[in-house]
């Protein structure tokens, strides 16, 4: 193959504004880079100065898709500065409300993001044409997931009801419990989901990436737990900052991340679902054995199956802590504002979400430090790109553009959630 | 806001950015006016559209435009084939809008029998400032042209 370029200018079926950007010269793909143009958010920047109280209003802001993970990490960050541990049923709530993202978020992606690219379509409006049922069983399930986040946040977009501490308001049992039948509904065909996408021609393609995620003593990880990797790293969260690192690429808006002395690293689905298997429900479990995934998966378009396998246990998980669920005496404790530095991590649908918190002794931020999953994925996102393309330049030009576009697509990249840095800056060539 | 209410109102845009917001201005005008009338929807994206008008007869879409006319003026679009640009909604950086929402829903059978847009041409979508003057003052009138337009509906 001679000297060429591909370029896709705006990628379709991501969440934020990408390209896509692939330098072939004599069968060699030289370079291999997801564009990140979506102007830089600054939110780092905004909430200095601000009352510590009022950041998980603010950081629900940065994602439309996963205010929640947002608002649980910056919460646990400023618990954790102030010396303050929630339990019991606030801590409930919390993982609840978790579930009704996660299904939320992976439906959205399984569904209508990344089922087209293994039917042959465009998009999920012509899969709906010709698989109307296929969709249909999206939209029940999301609207599962966006009940619950509504019942708990108080709405379904940047939920209102979080506070430091715990909740404005605490839900009724009545109110949980209202939800039960068609969260059962959602978990049966969310079973049905895992089978129908293991179903799919999979690209055969698998990759020994560092996995990375957070690993708890009993669930499968959401909002607590140490930070494991598959090269054996077992860290506290306090302790990220000293094993990975942020770099700037010019091609980028989104910083890098790395492992420090390593290199590239995987959060998301296949890194907890790997890590964590042992964590799932049994019935989550028995949907990933039946499906044939009881081993861990390194083949990064197999994430629509464990997106799915995840679903089931997020309706799961919900199901169980509404039937147990009994309203706290006060929907959140006091927190008293502490001159220190704390650090949060919790598992947002895309993988690990770092937050970190400087507060001075009246509870105003003085550094906040927010790192989002898909800055972290990026580096493995373009060395899949890279090596995908190697092994497919066989493929005609539009064929090979839209095998690298699915494995972009394969990370649900939120791009908008991790463009936070200062300065833009697009190279061209 | 009755639950049961066969009129949905969909405020879309981020109040944040600017004239963006105009959808929630309206709909904090029309909400502390009568607040039985119809009922709110606040859906997170193209999938979350179409679950919301399941069951409404009318369904009344508040939103900004940039169609290149002067700031402040009110656009009025019903569906009927076509009607609502193709590329209605596009102006967010989260994927699917309001004219895929509909492609969905028409490809699924579940087209709402009637929906009213409401787009008002926006001047800047600035994060953190207030809507323009112009677009402040279309605010009352979208409100009162809406609300005719739930009164005529019931």
């Amino acid at each position: 193959m001679p000297r060429k370029t591909i370029k896709v200018q705006a990628l379709a079926r991501v969440e934020g504004e990408g390209g896509l950007y692939l330098r072939i010269n004599n069968d060699t793909v030289q370079d291999a880079r997801l564009e990140i143009f979506e102007p830089p958010r600054f939110f780092e920047a905004f909430l200095r100065g601000r009352g510590f109280m009022e950041t998980p209003d603010i950081v629900a802001r940065i994602c439309g898709i996963c205010p929640v993970a947002y608002q649980m990490s910056a919460v646990h960050a400023l618990e954790n500065t102030c010396g303050v541990t929630v339990d019991g049923p606030i801590r409930d709530l919390r993982r609840m409300l978790y579930c009704g993202e996660w299904i939320e978020s992976n439906v959205l992606h399984v569904y209508m993001l990344h089922a087209p690219d293994f039917l042959g379509y465009p998009s999920a409006i012509e899969l709906a044409k010709d698989h109307p049922g296929v969709v249909e069983k999206g939209l029940a399930l999301k609207k599962a997931g966006n009940d619950l986040v509504e019942a708990i946040g108080g709405r379904a977009i940047h939920p209102i009801n979080i506070k430091v501490g715990g909740f404005h308001k605490s839900p009724s049992k009545q109110k949980l419990r209202a939800l039960l039948d068609d969260m059962k509904r959602a978990r049966d065909i969310a079973v049905e989901t895992v089978a129908w996408a293991a179903s799919l021609d999979m690209p055969d393609y698998e990759r020994d990436y560092e996995f990375v995620t957070l690993r708890h003593d009993s669930e499968y990880p959401m909002n607590e737990g140490r930070i494991v990797s598959s090269a054996g790293m077992d860290i506290a969260v306090p302790d990220y900052e000293k094993h990975f690192e942020e770099v700037h690429v010019p091609h980028s808006t989104a910083l890098h991340s790395s492992i420090k002395g390593r290199g590239s690293y995987l959060v998301g689905p296949l890194a907890r679902f790997n890590l964590n298997r042992d964590r799932l429900s049994p019935l989550a479990a028995e949907a990933a054995r039946s499906a044939g995934y009881d081993r861990p998966c390194r083949n990064p378009f197999a994430s629509i199956v464990v997106r799915s396998i995840e679903v089931v246990e997020a309706c799961d998980e919900a199901i169980r802590l509404i039937e147990t669920y009994s309203p706290p005496d006060a929907p959140a404790v006091e927190v008293e504002p502490k001159s220190a530095t704390g650090f949060g991590a919790t598992e947002a649908p895309r993988g690990l979400l770092y937050h970190s918190y400087r507060l001075a002794a009246d509870g105003t931020i003085e550094m906040a430090r927010i790192i989002p999953p898909t800055s972290q994925n990026q580096p493995s996102i373009e060395q899949d790109l890279q090596e995908v393309a190697q092994r497919s330049l066989s493929l005609n030009e539009d064929a090979l553009t839209h095998l690298c576009e699915q494995t972009i697509r394969n990370y649900d990249p939120c791009i908008s959630c991790a463009t936070h840095f200062l300065k833009l800056n697009i190279e061209r060539t | 806001m009755a639950g049961a209410s066969p009129i949905i109102v969909i405020p879309l845009g981020n109040r944040s950015m600017g004239d963006d917001g105009v959808g929630p201005a309206v709909l904090d005008l029309l909400a502390a006016d009568d607040a039985t009338a119809f009922a709110v929807r606040e859906p997170r994206d193209a999938m979350g559209m179409v679950a919301c008008w399941e069951g409404a007869s009318t369904t009344i879409v508040i939103d900004a435009a940039q169609s290149g006319a002067e700031p402040g003026t009110i656009h009025r679009m019903e569906h009927a084939d076509g009607v609502v640009p193709k590329d209605a909604g596009r102006m967010s950086s989260h994927g699917m809008g309001l004219a895929e929402a509909l492609a969905l829903s028409e490809a699924l059978g579940r087209t709402p029998p009637r929906l009213v847009v409401y787009a008002v041409e926006a001047a800047s979508f600035e994060p953190e400032a207030p809507l323009t003057p112009a677009v402040a003052a279309a605010v009352p009138t979208v409100a009162a042209q809406i609300r005719a337009e739930i009164e005529g509906a019931r």
